[in-house]
């Protein structure tokens, strides 16, 4: 059992980095990309874009790294040119979308550019030459360390080099009619910079290596998971994690509550059936659930409120909300009160679904253990059928449906997108619907990676609670 | 025996701890309940104490009537020379006022944060005019007219060098945080509830942020107008200085509408210690205070609880006319069909009303009674935006103005926008607000007329030879047959139908349309890259007409730049140019007159219509009012008409 116990546990870290890859480079690669506007349905606004500002922005969420494989140490020298003249050349030469490539390549590139540029400089061409130091101030740029979390102050004294260092080389660069003496002094001032040190252009196979793999957003991604760090919202700039726990509490209120009632109906309903088994009061039942199971939330959910909350006919619950929002301080008991006021209908809801499949676990455990020979034991030593059957079925018969709770545990936390935006519950199931639209890959993995732990932790405990609750079953 | 007595014992011992904990609860409920009624007492008398000052204060600006809120501004309205004039009305009709009322809203999602120069979206604009005052705001009856908010005086010889008097005494809100903590002493200034006063070095300061380039968020849209500003200084706490590197109308209103912060609150961390100079711009992005608002405005902000609620209240020491209730409550329902429901039952005081509940709430309603109750109203208004189609001016199809006629005459944009849009909205010719002098109403839109295009068409050298039923044409020693892709915004249904409409009119006149719909992601990016033959859009506009970024051939050549039809045309060269120069309102609207006869004569783009909305709302407030220009709803402009809460 313990060597299980380990070995299972051992086994969520790989998994756990697989799913983390998997969900990382599917929202990476779907279309659309991080603080482009949402723009389309009511039009948008004329603006420009501005490119040394969102070059930034790219730089402080990793965006300007590839995915998980990075080969841009490969560039050559042909390359680079072709970009810089793609991005120079004059209105019309070059296929818009090429010069947009060439543009966001020269931009992300960073470091490995530099080599290239600086043989550009030396080009005969004066007008390549001006094109590479522009591009030189933009590749050279040195990263800002991260000074919200370590040790901040040794950050800070960092960065203040670092922006200095930035803003000198930001000064290397010269307009068209530049006259030659200061072309030439600036190009002396990227030739002197270049050599004062030679060890960060150059890089050893082992450096390559570790770049491919490590110089990603993946890579990146992972080091700050390590160390617990979510990273930040792009859209709202607050640590997802804080923002993620604070819409537990919603779904974790609504999720506990839909669960525990939807078995306290189910259990009692599958019982009944597999008592009645075969007979129309099971039929009934079992149509009955099905027809619930089959009825999809959002339109139970919209029935539910079209009838009970506007007052035509009925107008006994709110029409959504967790609790009120308008009203003054409550006493605590009050306020338990008005929330589980607002819930009725959005667990009613939530509960019809999940009757269904409980319920007919329930059945089936019951039908399972009902011809066993200890009941036939049972009711032959003259036992009444109800302590036959609660006594003696019920304890083994459930123990698929307690198992099952394990599996919930997501649920649980996750939420229901649908439930929480019809009845205006602004849990996690809502704050992950909103943050795939807005493309706020942080928020999104933090959600996806938080409920990817849980089913995970979720098939374990359940798994393990089959051992537990039945001796028969041995994992070892 | 001896175990049933056990066991009678514990249920006793079960039952009277049960019993001692319900009266527990009770005792507890009871003194939260006094608990709550004493602080409320203490609310209302702090609030009778704070009241002396401000409703005195209201009552006398009413009086002395809106254009003298201060001696201070009515000598600088009677100087000549201010650009800046009188408003022909006030905002709050003070008999309106309704203490104790709250105005509830909903919104369908959050803003992205509330620090207006980092935060985007058309809700933060629109939020940052209740929580915020600007250096001057356009007049409610004449927006062409600028009247004073934060600057009294505007005087400048040579529109290149600016001086702006600022309005004295005026302090910012305070900071919504928890003083009792003490961890924010630091904040406390030396005003009424110490408040920290506004002063020119906050405009600097704002300035400063805005051509910081690490900055990020709405700032990078300012930063395009305020590129051409060579110099800024703080005279004196109320004097500012600045000045352009070149001319341009729009300057005005770059300066005049930039929304301000204050130095005291963003230019420090939490703990009041004042970030780098080296990253400062990157700190400004996720500042601490980001998440909540400040500002000079008539509203300061209470709360916001994301996903759930925004909370505003009014400012008793607000320089200008008080708004007329005291709180705003702005609930998030992010589930448009919630909205009539939360109306109907009393949760919400106004909706707007999306189309497809135009058509099921006011079009399909036989008795009139809107919701079922007579008690709801109605008002629309028309927004400041166009809807078009734009036409790819690089591809040869396309580039024949003759072509691109035919293409508006074939879309019957009347019956789309009767059948489809539920006539939300007019038909429009041209790229202004009809609202707006700028709308030459004399330039009627194309008909719909089949026959026309054809005969367009056909002098065009479009042709069907090979009578396979699709026109054809020579391009380049080729034989190519008329069909294009239009690409539709795919996240909404209604341009599927407008598209497939439009494709079978087509059909009849030789043409073949493949409508596509994409997410709005992937058409930004088709059209950022110029891959397409034609693609529906909307532009939203402003009062004052700028020309440059959508229609300057100088445009047409940058990547990722508003004008991605490739529009090039001297005579519209020269107009962009003039009207960025020209002062003169009557000029301007001559200047704009002839741009709009020249786009419906090459129509670059097929001209569509511009958007209306509706509005339901409960009798118990006044009717309601929009201002002409955007955001349109102002909730400064509502008032109740009953006194009291219900």
């Amino acid at each position: 059992m313990l060597q299980y116990t380990i070995r299972r546990v051992l086994l969520i870290f790989p998994t756990f980095f697989l799913i983390s890859l998997l969900i990382f480079v599917v929202l990476n690669v779907a279309p659309g990309r991080p603080g482009a506007g949402a723009g389309g349905g009511g039009g948008e606004q004329a603006g420009q874009a501005e490119q040394e500002s969102y070059r930034i922005f790219k730089e402080q969420f990793n965006l300007d790294k590839p995915i998980a494989l990075n080969l841009r140490h490969l560039t050559d020298l042909a390359e680079v040119a072709a970009w810089v003249d793609a991005v120079r050349a004059a209105p019309g030469a070059v296929p818009p979308a090429a010069r947009i490539d060439a543009q966001e390549r020269l931009e992300d590139y960073g470091l490995v550019l530099v080599p290239h540029l600086l043989v550009l400089l030396e080009d005969a061409d004066p007008e390549r030459q001006r094109a590479a130091a522009a591009w030189l101030a933009v590749a050279g740029q040195q990263r800002f360390q991260n000074d919200r979390r370590g040790d901040v102050v040794a950050a800070r004294e960092a960065n203040r080099a670092i922006a200095a260092a930035n803003q000198e080389i930001k000064g290397w660069t010269w307009t068209a009619a530049a006259p030659a003496a200061e072309v030439e002094q600036k190009r002396a001032a990227w030739r002197a910079w270049a050599a004062a040190a030679p060890d960060r252009l150059e890089w050893t196979p082992a450096e390559r290596v570790e770049m491919s793999l490590l110089d990603t957003r993946f890579a990146k991604y992972w080091q700050n998971l390590l160390l617990l760090d979510f990273g930040v919202s792009n859209i709202d700039r607050r640590p997802v994690l804080d923002t993620l726990l604070s819409k537990m509490k919603y779904s974790l209120s609504l999720g506990t509550l839909a669960v525990v009632i939807a078995y306290i109906v189910a259990v009692p309903l599958g019982i009944f059936s597999a008592v009645k088994q075969g007979t129309t009061a099971d039929l009934v039942t079992t149509i009955g659930v099905f027809v619930l199971y089959s009825l999809p939330s959002f339109f139970v959910g919209t029935v539910l409120l079209r009838i009970f909350t506007e007052g035509d006919p009925l107008a006994l619950f709110p029409t959504g909300d967790f609790e009120t929002l308008s009203a003054g301080p409550m006493t605590t008991a009050e306020r338990l009160g008005d929330i589980a006021w607002h819930l009725v209908l959005p667990v009613v809801t939530y509960t019809t679904g999940a009757l269904a499949t409980l319920s007919r676990y329930a059945r089936t455990g019951v039908i399972d253990v009902i011809r066993a020979d200890y009941i036939r034991t049972a009711r032959a030593k003259g036992l009444s059928e109800p302590v036959v059957i609660l006594k003696h079925a019920l304890r083994n018969g459930m123990i698929p449906i307690l198992t099952l709770l394990g599996s919930l545990l997501p649920t649980l936390v996750a939420g229901s997108t649908v439930i929480e935006v019809i009845f205006n519950i602004p849990g996690m199931g809502q704050h992950l619907y909103n943050a795939i639209n807005l493309r706020d890959y942080n928020a999104v993995m933090a959600v996806l990676l938080a409920s990817s732990v849980l089913s995970l932790l979720g098939i374990l405990l359940s798994d393990l609670s089959y051992a537990l609750v039945d001796p028969r079953i041995s994992l070892d | 025996m001896r175990q049933s007595g056990q066991s009678t014992l514990l249920f006793i011992s079960l039952g009277l701890l049960t019993t001692i904990n319900v009266i527990n609860s009770w005792q507890i409920d009871h003194l939260e309940r006094l608990a709550i009624e004493d602080s409320a007492r203490l609310a209302a008398i702090e609030a009778q104490l704070r009241a002396g000052v401000p409703v005195s204060g209201a009552a006398t600006t009413t009086a002395a009537g809106p254009a003298a809120r201060s001696a201070q501004e009515a000598e600088a309205l009677a100087d000549p020379k201010n650009l800046l004039r009188a408003p022909t009305r006030p905002r709050v009709r003070a008999a309106q006022v309704s203490p104790g009322r709250t105005l509830r809203m909903q919104i369908g999602q959050d803003p992205q944060g509330l620090n207006p120069l980092i935060a985007k979206g058309a809700d933060v604009n629109e939020y940052s005019t209740y929580f915020n005052a600007f250096m001057a705001t356009r007049d409610i009856g004449e927006p062409e007219r600028w009247v004073p908010d934060l600057a009294v005086k505007v005087t400048t010889d040579d529109d290149l060098r600016y001086r702006i008097e600022l309005r004295k005494g005026v302090h910012w809100h305070r900071p919504a945080v928890d003083w009792a903590s003490g961890r924010y002493d630091w904040a406390k200034g030396p005003g009424p509830d110490d408040r920290q006063p506004f002063t020119a070095h906050d405009v600097v300061f704002t300035l400063d942020a805005i051509r910081n380039t690490q900055t990020a968020g709405r700032v990078s849209d300012l930063r395009t107008y305020f590129e051409p500003v060579v110099a800024y200084r703080a005279v004196d706490d109320h004097t500012l200085e600045i000045q352009f590197k070149e001319k341009a109308y729009t300057n005005r209103s770059a300066l005049f509408e930039m929304p301000i912060i204050p130095r005291f609150l963003f230019s420090v961390d939490e703990d009041g210690k004042p970030f780098d100079a080296a990253t400062w711009g990157l700190k400004l992005n996720e500042h601490w205070y980001n998440q909540k608002a400040i500002g000079t405005g008539p509203l300061q902000f209470v709360s916001w609880e994301p996903g759930v609620k925004m909370e505003f209240a009014r400012d008793p020491h607000y320089f200008g006319e008080p708004v007329a209730y005291d709180r705003l409550l702005m609930s998030v329902v992010k589930d448009q069909n919630a909205w009539p429901r939360k109306l109907k039952a009393g949760e919400l005081d106004f909706i707007y009303l999306q189309p497809e509940q135009f058509k099921t709430e006011i079009l399909d309603d036989k008795d009139g009674v809107l919701l079922d109750n007579p008690a709801i109203k109605r008002a629309d208004f028309s927004l400041f935006n166009y809807f078009y189609v734009g036409w790819n001016a690089d591809r040869p199809k396309f580039a024949d103005k003759r072509v691109r006629k035919a293409m508006t005459l074939s879309f019957n944009r009347a019956g789309v926008l009767e059948k489809v849009l539920y006539n939300q909205g007019a038909l429009t010719s041209g790229p202004f607000p009809q609202q707006t002098p700028c709308y030459d109403k004399s330039v009627q839109p194309l008909p719909f007329d089949l026959e026309a295009a054809k005969a367009l068409l056909t002098e065009a050298g479009w042709t069907d030879t090979d009578g396979d039923g699709v026109r054809d044409k020579v391009i380049d020693g080729q034989r190519v047959p008329f069909t294009f892709t239009l690409i539709t915004f795919g996240s909404s249904s209604e341009y599927e139908t407008i598209a497939s409409t439009w494709r079978e009119d087509l059909l009849q006149i030789g043409v073949q349309m493949q409508p596509l719909p994409l997410e709005w992601s992937a058409m930004l990016k088709k059209m950022d890259e110029r891959d397409f033959d034609a693609f529906t859009g909307a532009w939203v506009t402003t009062w004052e007409a700028d020309l440059m970024q959508l229609w300057h051939s100088a445009e047409a050549d940058k990547p990722k730049s508003g004008n991605r039809i490739g529009f090039r045309n001297a005579e519209a060269d020269r107009i962009a140019e003039a009207l960025r120069l020209e002062f003169d309102e009557a000029k301007r609207v001559e200047l704009c007159h002839a741009f709009h006869r020249l786009v419906a004569e090459e129509q670059p783009y097929t001209f569509f219509y511009q958007r209306e909305r509706t509005v339901l709302y409960w009798e118990h407030l006044n009717a309601l009012e929009f201002l002409q220009i955007p955001p349109h709803r102002d909730v400064r402009l509502f008032s109740f008409n009953q006194p009291a809460s219900p």
